[in-house]
């Protein structure tokens, strides 16, 4: 009886720290999804960040990408369920952006953008969560056509 | 006597639990790095303020495909030398020569070759020590049934995704760069070869452009540059990089604009960049790019 009950519990741990490692990449799966049947998927960031703490900047996650000439991209943004803060990318090409999902002056929000590549080149895409409010979120690069 | 027993397997499995909140799988996989060549803590801070994608299995051959070009096998590295690869070094670099191709195969749906190229990704992977995230019976079973291409590319390039996060989180960022120095070797071979059997000017202008693709590759490359199969790659890219050195690249700047397409918000660059290559340079990238490309995947 002993040795069940040993067995069991080393299987429910074994079984939930699989579950963890599937649910990660569930949700890049469904956020992958989310860009669309057009879409092939390219690339995904698993963001997670804390609240800003007092009147400091926003924490912020940047990835650095290259993106090529002549290509229509799509960049999808998907936020925790759990997650307290609305998670929004932005593109940015040196030290000029390119798009947002979301328009903190305006309060507009897309769950992505295409974006008509015509220079090939590094760019950056920026992670961050409204009113700096912790959070989850996963974004999602995908490959639409050539132009 | 078994009491105590649970105790510590229960000590031991919260501990794995809780580690395992950070994505570090290595401890509960039983992984060792005996197959890497051991930490690399600059070089690893140095990749994570590089690119992310500097090749992609899939551009490249979307690319050719939409010029109109038919499939070809014979622009694919054989699988016959899988087995002579066998340090980490090699089949990491092999992993992405193969990826390369596998993104190939799949752009152009060509199913009956992939379970060929897979059964070599996975055992090149297992070689080291990242098998368990390549999902080979799912694309094994998409291929054979010749069903949902699009979940056969996504799966592919996820899994190639995973083990190249995997890699850098622990401290073999090293195999993670020739992974990706594999793709890219094995991608400008294909435009290359494409270019010299049906020139293109679209495809001649992807070409040049990659001389900033390879820049940013041997900023990777550079920081394994003291381990002896690196060093010899670098050595190898550096012929390559030759040839790209000619080229100019200009940009002629605009503003970008958004517009509404079908729903979705699209942004036009209006920048555009400009490559100035000749014939006479072309044609000496893709000679050099054969050759080099030719060697690196020889027996090793």
């Amino acid at each position: 009886m002993k040795k069940i009950s040993l067995m069991f519990l080393l299987a429910f741990f074994a079984f939930t720290y699989m579950a963890k490692a599937q649910t990660e990449a569930q949700k890049v799966e469904i956020c992958s999804g989310m860009a669309g049947a057009d879409a092939t998927y390219l690339k995904d960031f698993q963001v997670v960040l804390d609240a800003a703490m007092g009147n400091e900047k926003p924490p912020q996650a940047k990835y650095s990408l290259i993106l090529q000439k002549d290509t229509k991209y799509r960049f999808t943004i998907c936020t925790a369920d759990d997650s307290p803060g609305k998670g929004y990318m932005q593109l940015w090409d040196g030290e000029k952006i390119i798009g947002t999902t979301y328009d903190p002056k305006t309060g507009r929000e897309f769950k992505g953008f295409d974006f008509d590549c015509q220079k090939s080149g590094v760019y950056h895409i920026f992670f961050m969560f409204v009113d700096g409010k912790a959070g989850n979120a996963i974004g999602i690069l995908s490959f639409v056509k050539k132009l | 006597m078994i009491r105590k027993l649970a105790c510590i397997v229960i000590s031991f499995l919260i501990i794995i639990a809780c580690k395992s909140g950070k994505s570090d799988y290595s401890s509960q996989l039983g992984l060792d790095d005996s197959t890497g060549t051991g930490e690399h803590p600059v070089a690893q801070e140095a990749m994570s303020q590089v690119v992310e994608n500097v090749s992609s299995p899939v551009e490249m051959a979307a690319l050719i495909k939409s010029i109109g070009v038919p499939f070809s096998q014979k622009y694919l590295a054989s699988t016959d030398n899988s087995d002579t690869y066998n340090t980490s070094h090699s089949k990491a670099f092999n992993l992405g020569i193969f990826g390369a191709d596998l993104g190939y195969l799949n752009m152009y749906s060509k199913t009956s070759s992939v379970v060929e190229y897979i059964t070599v990704i996975k055992k090149l992977a297992e070689g080291i020590n990242v098998g368990q995230f390549f999902d080979f019976n799912t694309l094994k079973r998409l291929a054979t049934n010749n069903e949902n291409i699009d979940s056969l590319m996504y799966i592919s390039v996820h899994s190639f995704n995973v083990m190249d996060k995997y890699l850098q989180k622990n401290n073999r960022s090293n195999l993670s760069a020739l992974m990706v120095a594999g793709v890219w070797v094995e991608g400008i071979y294909l435009a290359t070869q494409v270019q010299k059997d049906r020139p293109n000017k679209k495809l001649a202008e992807n070409i040049g452009e990659q001389k900033n693709m390879l820049a940013e590759l041997l900023i990777i490359l550079n920081n394994y540059k003291k381990e002896k199969y690196i060093a010899d790659l670098i050595a190898d890219l550096n012929l390559i990089k030759a040839k790209f050195d000619p080229i100019t690249i200009s940009i002629i700047k605009g503003e970008p604009e958004q517009v509404i397409e079908n729903g979705m918000l699209t942004i036009k660059q209006n920048d555009r960049s400009v490559v100035n290559i000749t014939d006479e340079q072309l044609k000496d990238i893709i000679n050099t790019t054969e050759q080099v490309r030719n060697k690196l995947i020889k027996i090793q």
